[in-house]
């Protein structure tokens, strides 16, 4: 009999309440995907090429797991909470029929457990299903063919999901149980209590709800202007003014629903009813919504620059070298005599010249793969013997920091002392190589110019443009005492395959200057393209992994080479850690505040049950019920998400104005794009809790009128 | 006068075949328009479940219920609401008023369900007048006593102008000075507005503002009083309602 009660309430749960059960499912499925990562084609790839980087990601997926514990524990609570609440009048009636409480407390727990178990036969096939095909989508998006789908499952991540899971059940399930059979049996069997809460004179509601607007208006402007991002400290305020004037508009926003609903005089169905009960649920919860609001605002900024993040990375293109071969440069005879003198010198593997490379890919048959292979020369003024590079003033460059100020009184990245003091310089005729390889033009310059070279890389995009605009007045700059002016425009092409060996700043001068000034201060590059019509089968990246097999497996370690390949790979793993993460934030988060959004409303619904019930004494039909509490849900979704949105829109730019600036090189089409795919998302995310959460109102208010009424 | 409400043989039974309960077991009454109509009875009597089958809040299980001409059983779907809506008003013992709601949303609310905006605003201010709740109507309920809300209550069973107002222990939670002043005025309505009314309740005192009172015992009706109107004061009316209670076995306390 008793076991027999226990799987028909666990029937029911299941069937009345979908939102329930479905946070059962998200839990579970949020924990398999972040727990199976290391299981991902692409993450395994790229823990062949950059092992280091993939260890420190799934250190990070260890605080992912917890922090995903610790939010979806609210999930679950919340879920679970509106399930007991919603049975607290039958519970009061098992207690009064003398059912002991500890009875009552086994009778949940093992409906609990059933529950649970039935959320883990449906949870954990569709987890496996959704992480092979987030496995297998990005194995198409970022494998070029060359990254092959292995169905896997992960046993440690189902054990730990299942561990994960049932922690937080259980937890979830103690807190209700001790808040529930705290309360007398009268207090289970009544209706919820009418409380009315006290409210402020409406000034204060309007003076919070206008301060919210200026303080959101302020961390907006703040952080499309980019204010946000120059320091930490202003980074934190901008956050605490728009948390703050977050939660001041919802707590004021009281006052506008209350003007809205006292004035209309509209005949249509149960408007003022409608609105009124809006007014409730934002004068009762409106830090919830807020929460809510804020945590939806997470969700769509990380999507946002998750997507932007996927758009924004170019794998494939915009390099010029395929392959970087460190070398020495080549040593004089004195030189190595003195070296030997030292006993600094070992013949074997020192120096490695860019000669010696030359004919180790020679004998191991590689070098005729390439279609260009030459020499770039990267050095340093040579300095005195024992000189301290404190000491001399090398490079000044005081005129054109002049001129850049009057363009920006900050650096985006970087600061001063990189371009003041003791520059990189390029040979002209090995950097003109790099173009003409390009497809580019050759730059020339007279004896007494320089040009600027810089990477591209991250953060750098305002201060190369305002570097372009200096340039353009030739300044004056010095160089070891001698006059220089700078000319032509800040080069960024790749002058390496991979840029962790490109400096970030460097001078190009010519041929003569270098030699003069650099001698035998420079480090050799040997920089080769293969050719196109010597790939294997035609693909690029099988072309790497064999010649990286033959480097690799002849022992050398006189020379260090990086392949385009690694340079890819280190990116690869940027983009599918960031987007991943930030994705995988961004869908909890979105859960997360639905649900919490979801629940609250179907709690406040059965709270409100006396005042339905009264429409139904008037003659409300559940049609009638169904049509205000759909118009309800639309509203307590609608002024969260609304608010979000607009956040959202300032906060995405703000991100793009900032520390996505350069990275993502965004063309208007592309925030587009990113908008029309975060807007989509959220779109079907909101229409699939508002259905769920209208099915069960739906559902409850139909239980109410059944007892009510015979039609 | 003719009948506005007409019941023949009306049943409700309860059970199955072994263990019937008879609620209602073959009543048959008339309720002529403007008619202020008692119904009174010990707990159980069935007084309730014949006006839930009048209010169609319960399906009976026999005999056939007209208002107005209009077959009740035959009603279904929108029809149904707008009887439910339009042609009848109730006031409930425990006022029922939404607690969100001011006073004059409240009274609105038949209006917001079945429509009906014509002429609505001219209604309420003539029923605000009359229940003398122009001080309360915006107030909410939490900010009312019983009597202020059992008048916003009886102005909103009234604003639609029903064919019949049922009234279910209508002094039910009201202390006595709040229950003469709230049957004062349904007296009134139905002098002056000629509102038909249909009032079930325990209370002597209540029931003696009738012009009416049927009995009720066993799901049947077991006596009728009718007061005299010209000749016969309340007093003396609620002296012969005491009486039949007493024989009934039933409202003694309101008796003493």
């Amino acid at each position: 009999m008793f076991s027999k009660l226990i799987i028909r309430n666990t029937k029911r749960s299941q069937k009345e309440n979908l939102l329930f059960m479905s946070s059962l499912v998200i839990s579970i499925i949020s924990f398999y995907v972040v727990l199976s990562l290391r299981n991902q084609d692409v993450i395994r790839y790229i823990e062949s090429l950059e092992s280091d980087a993939i260890n420190k990601l799934l250190m990070m997926v260890t605080a992912l797991y917890v922090f995903t514990l610790t939010i979806l524990f609210f999930l679950i609570y919340y879920a679970s909470k509106y399930q007991i609440e919603r049975r607290s009048h039958e519970l009061g009636v098992y207690l009064m029929m003398g059912m002991k409480r500890s009875k009552l407390f086994f009778m949940l727990f093992a409906e609990d457990i059933a529950s649970s178990l039935i959320a883990l036969g449906i949870g954990l096939p569709v987890a496996v299903l959704c992480s092979e095909l987030m496995s297998l989508i990005s194995v198409k998006l970022v494998g070029i063919g060359f990254i092959e789908h292995k169905v896997s499952l992960d046993y440690k991540a189902m054990g730990m999901t299942l561990l994960g899971f049932l922690i937080i059940k259980l937890a979830a399930f103690l807190r209700i149980s001790f808040s529930l059979f705290r309360k007398e049996v009268g207090t289970l069997l009544q209706d919820a209590p009418d409380t009315v809460k006290r409210q402020k004179h409406p000034a204060f509601y309007l003076i919070s709800s206008l301060t919210g607007i200026a303080c959101l208006c302020c961390a907006y402007y703040m952080s499309i202007k980019g204010y946000a991002w120059l320091t930490v400290g202003r980074m934190l305020m901008t956050v605490c003014v728009g948390l703050a004037g977050t939660f001041l508009l919802f707590w004021g926003l009281r006052f506008f629903i209350g003007l809205i609903a006292g004035r209309i005089r509209s005949s249509g169905k149960l408007h003022v009813f409608t609105f009124r009960q809006v007014q409730d649920t934002v004068i009762y919860k409106s830090g919830t919504m807020a929460v809510c609001s804020l945590l939806i605002l997470f969700a769509l900024i990380c999507l946002g620059s998750g997507v932007g993040l996927y758009f924004s990375y170019d794998l494939y293109e915009g390099h010029i070298m395929d392959y970087t071969f460190r070398c020495d440069r080549a040593l004089t005879e004195e030189e190595i005599e003195e070296l030997k003198d030292k006993g600094d010198f070992d013949e074997e593997y020192w120096p490695c010249t860019v000669d010696d490379v030359k004919d180790f890919l020679k004998e191991k048959d590689v070098y005729d793969r390439f279609s260009f292979i030459d020499e770039l020369r990267i050095g340093h003024v040579k300095l005195e013997e024992d000189a301290d590079i404190r000491d001399f003033d090398v490079y000044n460059m005081d005129n054109a920091m002049a001129i850049y100020r009057n363009y920006s009184d900050h650096f985006v990245y970087g600061d001063t002392e990189n371009y003041e003091k003791y520059p990189y310089l390029i040979r002209l005729s090995d950097y003109n190589k790099i173009l003409i390889n390009a497809g580019k033009k050759p730059i020339s310059l007279k004896e007494n110019e320089l040009s600027i070279y810089m990477d591209g890389s991250a953060g750098r995009d305002e201060t190369i443009e305002i570097f372009s605009k200096v340039m353009e007045e030739h300044p004056e700059v010095k160089l070891c005492g001698e006059s220089f002016y700078l000319t032509g425009t800040v080069h960024t092409e790749s002058i390496v395959a991979d840029y962790l060996l490109s400096p970030a700043y460097s001078l190009i001068v010519t041929d003569e200057v270098f030699d003069r000034l650099a001698q035998d201060n420079y480090v050799s590059y040997l920089n080769g393209i293969l050719d196109p019509d010597k790939y294997v089968d035609g693909n690029i990246f099988r072309t790497f992994d064999e010649i990286n097999g033959i480097i690799d497996a002849s022992g050398r370690d006189d020379f260090y080479y990086e392949s385009y390949l690694n340079n890819m790979g280190r990116q690869l793993f940027y983009l599918v850690g960031a987007s991943y993460v930030t994705v995988y934030l961004a869908l909890i988060f979105l859960v997360i505040g639905n649900t919490v959004l979801g629940v609250q409303f179907l709690m406040n619904q059965k709270k409100s049950s006396k005042r339905y019930k009264t429409l139904i004494k008037l003659g409300a039909d559940h049609k009638m019920l169904c049509g205000t509490s759909s118009k309800q849900i639309n509203w307590f979704f609608g002024i969260p998400v609304f608010v979000a949105t607009v956040s959202c829109i300032f906060g995405i730019r703000g991100l793009y104005t900032g520390i996505l600036s350069s990275r993502t090189k965004t063309a208007m089409s592309d925030i587009m794009q990113i908008a029309a795919v975060v807007i989509l998302v959220l779109i079907l995310i909101e229409c699939t809790y508002i259905f769920l959460v209208k099915r069960t109102s739906f559902k409850y208010l139909k239980s109410l009128m059944d007892p009510e009424r015979e039609e | 006068m003719k009948p506005i409400l007409k019941i023949e043989s009306l049943k409700k039974y309860y059970g199955r075949q072994d263990n019937i309960t008879r609620a209602i077991d073959g009543i048959d009454l008339n309720v002529m328009e403007g008619e202020f109509l008692g119904i009174m009875g010990a707990s159980g009597s069935g007084k309730s479940t014949l006006l839930n089958c009048i209010a169609t809040v319960i399906k009976p299980t026999g005999g056939t219920i007209e208002l107005n001409g209009q077959n009740l059983s035959k009603l279904g779907g929108r029809k149904l609401a707008e009887y439910r809506g339009k042609e009848i008003g109730y006031l409930f013992q425990n006022f029922e008023l939404v607690d969100n709601l001011t006073g004059r949303e409240n009274i609105m609310l038949p209006i917001s369900l079945h429509g009906g905006k014509a002429a609505s605003e001219e209604r309420m201010n003539k029923l605000i007048d009359y229940l003398e709740i122009g001080q309360i109507v915006d107030k909410f309920p939490s900010q009312m006593s019983g009597g202020e809300k059992q008048r916003i209550a009886a102005a909103r069973a009234m604003i639609l102008n029903p064919k019949i107002i049922l009234a279910d222990e209508p002094t039910g939670a009201l202390d006595s000075k709040n229950a003469k002043l709230l049957m004062g005025k349904l007296e009134g309505l139905n002098s002056e507005d000629n509102a038909t009314i249909l009032l079930v309740t325990h209370d002597s005192n209540a029931a003696s503002y009738c012009s009416r009172i049927l009995f009720i015992q066993d799901g049947k009706i077991f006596h009728e009083l009718r007061k005299e109107k010209e000749t016969e004061s309340r007093h003396d009316f609620y002296e012969r309602i005491i009486k039949v209670m007493a024989q009934l076995g039933g409202g003694s306390a309101n008796v003493l």
